[in-house]
C-alpha cells in the first residue's frame, strides 16, 4: 500500500494540538475510517477533511466527540438532500 | 463603508457582561458555523459577523473603543493619537501588539486594523499535551486506600490511590498534563499501575487463590487449622475425609473492590493433603496395621 496516501495520527495531533484519543474515538463513532498499520493506526488522506473539519468543530464550538458524531451525520443527510434537491430541481425545470 | 452595531449583531444590550457576549456568540457560532452549513454563502457571511463582533466584544480594550466612538467611528484615529500625546508625557510608551485582523469589515480594519491599536487577531487554543506515567506499587500497597505524592515536570500532585486497582490499569488525573497553549485547558496525566505482586496468593480481580497443605491425619479425621488471609489468621474447619484438591471459599477474604467501599472478594483455598514421607518406626508401624485393615 502507497504510504503517501496515509497520513500518522501521531504527526496530524501535534500539528492540530489535539490527542490522539480524540482521533481514536471519532474512529470508534465512524466519523472516520482508520486505517490500521502494525500497531499505529494512521488516517487515509481522503479522510483528511473530514477530521479537519471536526476538530474546527470541536476546539471552536466547544463540541464532544458524541456531538460530532451526531453532526457528522446530520451532515451527511443534509448533503444527501441536497443533492436529491438539485436532482428534482433539474428534472423539474426541463419538464417546464 | 456604514457603522456596524455589533450588539445587534450578537442580539445583545449594550450593557451585556462578558459572560453574555460569549453565550451569545456560542449560540449564533453553533448556528450559523460554515462547517455546519455547507454550500450557504449568506451563512458564511452571517458568521463572518459574528466573529467579527466577537471579536471586537470580548476584547475590554476593544469593546471599550467601540463604545467610546460609537458612530463617530471615522474620528476615532485622531481622537486616540491626541489622548495617546497627551499620556505619553505622564505614563511612558505604550505599545500593543499590531497583528493583522484577517477576513474582517472594512469598518473593523478602519477602527482597530493596521492604527498600531489592539488590532490582535484571534488566537485558536490549543488543550495541552496528555502525559502518560507508570507507578510501581506492591499488591499490599493498594490493599488499603492510600494517597502518594507524584513529581510531575518539577510539579508535586498529590493523588488518592482507591484499593483494589488492577495490574496495568489506568487512571485519569485531569488537567496534570502539559500547559494549554494560548490559553487553552492543559492536558491530563495518565497514569498506570504496575502492582508486583511478592505475596503467595494468586490474584484475578478481587479474588484471591491460594494453595494450602494440611496433614493427612487432618485430611482423614478432620480439625482445625489456621491459614494467613490478608485480613489476618482465619480458623478454618476441615471436614473429615477431605480429598486432595478440595477447593474451600472464604466470602469476603479476598482483595478490596476497586471503588466499592467495603467490598471484598473471595478467598479460595485448595487444599493439598501433605502426604507424610519421612515416618519414624512407630508411625510406619501403625500404618501396617492400617493396611492390615484392608484401608
Amino acid at each position: 500500500m502507497n504510504s503517501d496516501k496515509f497520513i500518522s495520527i501521531k504527526t496530524f495531533c501535534k500539528i492540530h494540538g489535539v490527542t490522539e484519543s480524540f482521533v481514536y474515538e471519532l474512529g470508534e463513532f465512524d466519523v472516520l475510517k482508520l486505517h490500521i498499520k502494525g500497531k499505529e493506526a494512521q488516517l487515509p488522506v481522503e479522510e483528511l477533511v473530514v477530521l479537519e473539519r471536526m476538530v474546527r468543530l470541536n476546539k471552536e464550538l466547544d463540541i464532544n466527540p458524541e456531538g460530532l458524531h451526531a453532526v457528522h451525520h446530520l451532515l451527511k443527510k443534509l448533503n444527501e438532500l441536497q443533492e436529491e434537491l438539485f436532482v428534482l430541481k433539474r428534472k423539474l425545470d426541463n419538464n417546464v | 463603508m456604514d457603522f456596524i452595531d455589533y450588539y445587534k449583531v450578537l442580539g445583545i444590550q449594550k450593557n451585556a457582561s462578558a459572560a453574555d457576549v460569549k453565550k451569545a456568540y456560542r449560540k449564533l457560532a453553533r448556528k450559523y458555523h460554515p462547517d455546519l452549513n455547507p454550500n450557504d454563502p449568506q451563512t458564511e457571511k452571517k458568521f463572518k459577523q459574528i466573529n467579527e463582533a466577537n471579536e471586537v466584544l470580548s476584547d475590554p480594550v476593544k469593546r471599550k473603543k467601540y463604545d467610546q466612538y460609537g458612530k463617530d467611528w471615522q474620528h476615532a484615529e485622531e481622537f486616540e493619537k491626541a489622548r495617546k500625546s497627551a499620556r505619553r508625557g505622564q505614563q511612558g510608551r505604550q505599545t500593543y501588539s499590531g497583528d493583522a485582523t484577517g477576513d474582517f469589515s472594512d469598518f473593523f480594519e478602519a477602527m482597530f486594523g493596521g492604527s498600531g491599536f489592539s488590532g490582535q487577531r484571534r488566537k485558536v487554543k490549543f488543550r495541552g499535551q496528555d502525559y502518560n506515567a507508570e507507578l510501581q506499587l506492591n499488591l499490599m500497597d493498594v490493599y488499603t486506600t492510600q494517597k502518594q505524592t507524584l513529581t510531575v515536570n518539577n510539579k508535586k500532585i498529590r493523588i488518592t490511590i482507591p484499593a483494589g486497582i488492577d495490574d496495568g490499569q489506568t487512571i485519569k488525573i485531569k488537567g496534570h498534563g502539559g500547559p494549554g497553549i494560548e490559553g487553552g485547558p492543559p492536558g491530563d496525566l495518565f497514569i498506570t499501575f504496575s502492582i508486583i505482586n511478592n505475596t503467595t496468593f494468586k490474584r484475578e480481580g478481587p479474588n484471591l487463590f491460594k494453595t494450602i497443605k494440611i496433614p493427612l491425619t487432618t485430611a482423614i479425621l478432620g480439625g482445625d487449622i489456621y491459614v494467613n488471609a490478608l485480613s489476618g489468621k482465619v480458623k478454618l474447619m476441615v471436614k473429615s475425609g477431605t480429598k486432595n484438591g478440595t477447593k474451600v471459599k472464604l466470602k469476603g477474604k479476598g482483595f478490596p473492590k476497586y471503588k466499592k467501599e467495603e467490598e471484598f472478594g473471595d478467598l479460595i483455598l485448595t487444599y493439598e493433603v501433605d502426604v507424610p514421607t519421612n515416618l519414624t518406626s512407630d508411625q510406619k508401624r501403625l500404618f501396617e496395621e492400617l493396611k492390615e485393615t484392608n484401608l
